[in-house]
């Protein structure tokens, strides 16, 4: 099965989207959460200060939704760290098991964006506990080939992609 | 003590003061970038420095400010923190140093005991690593050795994980510190890990390297 890679202008999309969502809404509510910190320490009944923690609770758990929504739009360490530990973060969220087969020399950062996104976004679709093989090669015109095998299912799933980058 | 910040993000920033300085710490310099807060600690004693990863010089200039405070002032403490809870980024703190530095969420510490807890274990010259990120790495599929742990000692091994001393870990847990001592040595004959138990950084960095090695042969 072919897979297709995202192109070069919604790979930016994605990044731009991410940056916006961790120096704008997430930032902000990490702010907030400093705030009402300060607010309970200042609350004097224990019942506004059992509101206070129930509400920086509940910001939490959004600030934990908004970090999901920003690894899957772009994930974090992609450009900083590369492409290994951006596809083992995802593995290790999702509870899969990743065999990676990579050059040895790191992608330009077109193609490791691109490239990073098109394996990511499979993985996104694969059930806990699945085990994927991930083979990379060439530079100008990178080559994918994914296998996974899910629990549960008859047999290995081969899907492949070529993607020519700048 | 004397904490000096570096967070690109101008509210975050300035809501940190204020926590900080609710706690009683002194905040000798608040800056937006790396290289600004090297120019102070540089200059001025600083018990702890608190750094932002995500922040100028990019793209994660927090930590590479944190190398060369660590190079230039090896007394000096250093908080990372991030929106993200990452294993690339624990094993980067890691790298820097295995004693008086810590790696947390940036909403996790919005309470001025969680900042003054982490704070003082990073002056006592511990590690403290973000416990998402240490239950998360604890978590594993049914054929890992993890699952031949009873449910106490996993608890005991997710603690060891976040940095905590066998004392913390039995104040947790309300247990006695002989009762850590042994659910610890049982832990590391189960999963046959190396180094001294009895060290504390060196069990820590024992622990984390086995269970991200879990987390990568998986």
């Amino acid at each position: 099965m072919w897979l297709r890679a995202p192109d070069r202008d919604v790979t930016r999309m994605r990044c731009d989207l991410e940056r916006t969502l961790h120096d704008g809404a997430a930032a902000d509510m990490s702010a907030l959460a400093l705030e009402l910190g300060l607010i309970s320490m200042a609350a004097e009944d224990p019942d506004t200060e059992a509101r206070i923690d129930a509400a920086l609770g509940m910001l939490r758990r959004t600030i934990d939704d908004l970090r999901g929504i920003g690894s899957a739009l772009y994930p974090p360490v992609l450009v900083s760290a590369g492409l290994e530990p951006a596809l083992r973060s995802v593995a290790e969220r999702r509870d899969l098991r990743l065999r990676l087969d990579l050059p040895r020399r790191e992608l330009g950062v077109e193609a490791r964006s691109r490239t990073g996104l098109l394996v990511v976004d499979h993985l996104h679709t694969l059930c806990p506990g699945s085990a994927v093989r991930i083979r990379v090669r060439g530079r100008r015109f990178v080559r994918v080939h994914i296998t996974d095998e899910q629990p549960g299912w008859p047999g290995p799933r081969h899907h492949r992609a070529v993607l020519r980058c700048a | 003590m004397r904490v000096a910040i570096a967070e690109d993000g101008a509210l975050f920033r300035e809501g940190l003061v204020l926590l900080l300085e609710a706690a009683g710490h002194e905040v000798v310099g608040c800056v937006a970038d790396g290289d600004a807060l090297l120019k102070i600690v540089v200059t001025e004693p600083v018990d702890v420095a608190i750094l932002d990863i995500r922040m100028p010089p990019e793209p994660d200039g927090g930590l590479t400010t944190a190398e060369r405070i660590r190079a230039l002032r090896p007394d000096t403490g250093l908080l990372l923190l991030s929106h993200y809870a990452e294993t690339h980024y624990l094993m980067r703190v890691l790298e820097i140093g295995a004693e008086r530095i810590g790696y947390r969420l940036k909403e996790r510490i919005a309470g001025v005991q969680v900042l003054a807890d982490t704070l003082d274990r990073i002056t006592a010259g511990e590690i403290v690593i973000e416990p998402a990120l240490a239950k998360r790495l604890v978590q594993a599929p049914a054929d890992s050795p993890l699952a031949t742990l009873s449910e106490r000692e996993l608890d005991v091994l997710r603690l060891m994980a976040e940095g905590r001393t066998n004392n913390a870990i039995a104040k947790e847990l309300y247990v006695s510190p002989k009762a850590v001592e042994k659910h610890s040595a049982a832990i590391f004959a189960k999963l046959a890990l190396p180094g001294d138990q009895t060290v504390h950084h060196r069990r820590v960095l024992a622990v984390l390297a086995y269970l991200r090695a879990q987390k990568i042969d998986g």
